[in-house]
């Protein structure tokens, strides 16, 4: 009697569980278009917002993430930040206008920093940077995702080796000024553009 | 109101037993999601739904759902439901996703849901134990709102997003509202939290004095285990279900 | 090893799961009465969470993903902590009776403990190797026996102050909570 029980409450549950394994195949089915979809659309957002003037976006095929950042991680500006992803930027007639790097630095005040960084490829210069990905402090390392900061690297000159942070105005070119009490953040950014801005120098050969 | 009606439920959960004010219930989500008021606005009907659908179901079941395997049914239940809700919010709004992150997913050990199942869907009819659910949901999304809402303003100078405090600006001169940036971090949560405990400590003492005292708080902070998803297992009723849990996974 | 050292020490210190991750807090706040009982209890997380993340790393990594079944995660793995949890119990109760009376009675409350279960999702979510997940989730449950340790400890001192009547119970537990959760935002920026 007893086991007959057992057996017909495994059997109830398991029934249950696989009307519900079921049900959830079906609706990862209708919701993987959606989901697809949003995803595609933040990076695409992403990346516009540091090319507005692309058309489209395409994969850079000679892209090697580990060979990338072994050759950033070896140089003299000392980085730790790792570039992710690299596209080409295309305009509408297809023609390439420049690059847009994803690039993660681990030396934020709250954690990992991802950012995409757009370089115009016919000025040499930086369009900006956009975050994607962030947990600072609010008030503080959060204000790196505000126009005030961020205005600073817009249209800056690849001729300049690296940047650094500086915690008063800035006085000479290739300097940075940190944001009020949270130069860690500043730090970490201003890092992974010059990471970005070092890779970007070697592919286009202007080393 | 006659008990188990549809008002009395949705009242029930919203105002006499709601879950983080009365019975200080959930308290994981309702720290680390409350960062705004739109974000509580997001985590409180993201888990009315799966609250209201898995009571509808599991009090559908009821009969059905052998009394020894029932937390295991019910936690498939209610993983399905939350899954569901989970790709739906990721597919249709992936800033909230963004936002809520993995305390979507964790709406499945949320004290609440398990804690209704057990202690009214199993035991009641469907259409109250629907709207149980919809009373006990909306009464954690006003009560994430609130908690949202005020280490918002006191964090950031704003409103679900609208900025209602003209924010100071040193560098222009501008007199202002300077952002008490603590309390959208960590310890805001916890500050935010321990007033509105006092707060409710002292109106129960006062409506104690009325003579017209408040429902129990059956929640962890009460030290008491009873509150918790699987209340059955603190309340020495766990062999059993030990064993039939066993049987029931494998 | 490096990368272990720092998963380690950013889950126990900088991310504390309970002060700054708010992951199992009911326990947190329900069994912080004691420094010997809140000793157990995080001995009890240590454990389960350890065996957890291994578990579910493994599952995810052989089962789930080779058929495609990954959306079932939520499900499989709360599943898996409960059948694990009820597992650990009956083995040790009949192998390991010291280990049993010392961690037993903490064992049901930890089936529903929310780390549990995040740091298991979190290891998909970081894309963490099976051995860099059980590192995590060692951090994490380390984190966790220091911070409800600290907090037995300030429970057990304030026990006789004068505290006003609408702070008592809970609400000072709860601002204890937040000084403490200020005091660990002096380890972020350590790594």
């Amino acid at each position: 009697m007893k086991e007959n029980s057992i057996i017909k409450d495994t059997l109830i549950l398991t029934l249950i569980t696989l009307v519900a394994g079921l049900a959830l195949g079906g609706v990862q089915y209708i919701t993987a278009a959606p989901i697809a979809a949003a995803n595609k659309a933040a990076l695409e957002e992403a990346y516009m917002s540091v090319f507005p003037s692309a058309a489209s976006f395409e994969d850079y095929a000679d892209f090697n993430e580990e060979e990338a950042n072994k050759l950033v991680h070896a140089t003299e500006i000392g980085t730790d930040a790792d570039i992710t992803a690299a596209s080409v930027a295309k305009d509408s007639s297809g023609a390439d206008i420049g690059y847009v790097f994803t690039v993660t630095t681990h030396k934020g005040y709250g954690g990992d920093i991802t950012l995409t960084v757009g370089i115009d490829s016919a000025t040499n210069k930086m369009n900006g940077y956009s975050i994607t990905d962030i947990s600072e402090t609010p008030g503080l390392g959060m204000k790196s995702t505000e126009p005030k900061f961020m205005s600073q690297f817009e249209g800056l000159s690849m001729e300049v080796e690296k940047y650094t942070v500086t915690k008063s105005s800035p006085a000479k070119e290739g300097e940075i000024e940190a944001i009020g009490g949270a130069t860690i953040t500043s730090r970490a950014v201003t890092n992974a553009v010059n990471a970005v801005m070092y890779y970007y120098k070697h592919i286009a050969g202007l080393e | 109101m006659r008990e188990d009606s549809v008002s009395e439920r949705l009242y029930n959960g919203i105002i006499k037993e709601n879950p983080v004010f009365i019975q200080l219930l959930g308290i994981c989500p309702t720290l680390a999601v409350t960062t705004s008021a739109f974000n509580g606005l997001g985590m409180g009907l993201s888990a009315t739904v799966v609250l209201a659908l898995s009571n509808l179901l599991i009090s559908a079941l009821r009969k059905v759902i052998p009394d020894r395997v029932r937390m295991p049914a019910f936690i498939v239940v209610v993983a399905s439901f939350v899954t569901i809700v989970q790709f739906l919010v990721q597919g249709y709004l992936p800033e909230l996703y963004k936002s809520l992150g993995i305390f979507i997913p964790l709406i499945v050990v949320n004290c609440i849901i398990l804690g209704r199942a057990e202690s009214y869907a199993s035991k009641h009819p469907i259409i109250p134990s629907f709207f149980d659910g919809i009373g006990m949901g909306l009464g954690f999304t006003v009560s994430l709102i609130f908690i949202g809402g005020v280490r918002e303003i006191l964090g950031s100078g704003a409103f679900f997003g609208y900025q209602i405090l003209p924010l100071a600006d040193a560098a222009a001169g501008k007199a202002g509202f300077t952002p008490i940036s603590i309390f959208v971090l960590a310890p805001g949560a916890f500050f935010v939290l321990a007033l509105l405990v006092v707060i409710m400590n002292i109106v129960r003492a006062k409506q104690e004095a009325k003579g017209r005292p408040l429902p129990a708080k059956n929640g962890c902070l009460s030290g008491e285990c009873s509150g918790c998803s699987l209340a059955a297992t603190c309340q020495g009723k766990s062999k059993a279900e030990t064993v039939s849990k066993e049987g029931g996974n494998e | 090893m490096t990368q272990l050292i720092l998963i380690f020490i950013a889950a126990s210190i900088v991310n504390n799961v309970l002060l700054s991750q708010f992951l199992g807090l009911c326990s947190f706040l329900g069994v912080s009465r004691k420094v010997e009982t809140s000793v157990g209890m995080g001995g009890a997380v240590i454990f389960v969470i350890t065996i957890a993340s291994l578990v579910a790393g493994l599952l995810y990594k052989f089962v789930l993903v080779p058929t495609g079944f990954e959306y079932l995660q939520t499900i499989v793995f709360i599943l898996v902590i409960a059948a694990l949890v009820q597992i650990v119990e009956m083995f040790l109760k009949k192998f390991i009776p010291s280990l049993y009376r010392a961690l037993g009675v903490f064992l049901p409350l930890i089936t529903t403990n929310c780390a549990v279960l995040g740091v298991a999702l979190k290891n998909v979510t970081n894309d963490y190797s099976i051995l860099q997940g059980v590192v995590y989730g060692i951090g994490t449950g380390v984190g966790y026996l220091i911070a409800i340790v600290i907090l037995a400890g300030i429970r057990e001192k304030i026990e006789y102050n004068d505290i006003p009547e609408p702070l008592k119970g809970s609400g000072i537990v709860l601002i204890t909570s937040a000084l403490m959760s200020i005091a660990f935002f002096g380890f972020a920026g350590v790594i």
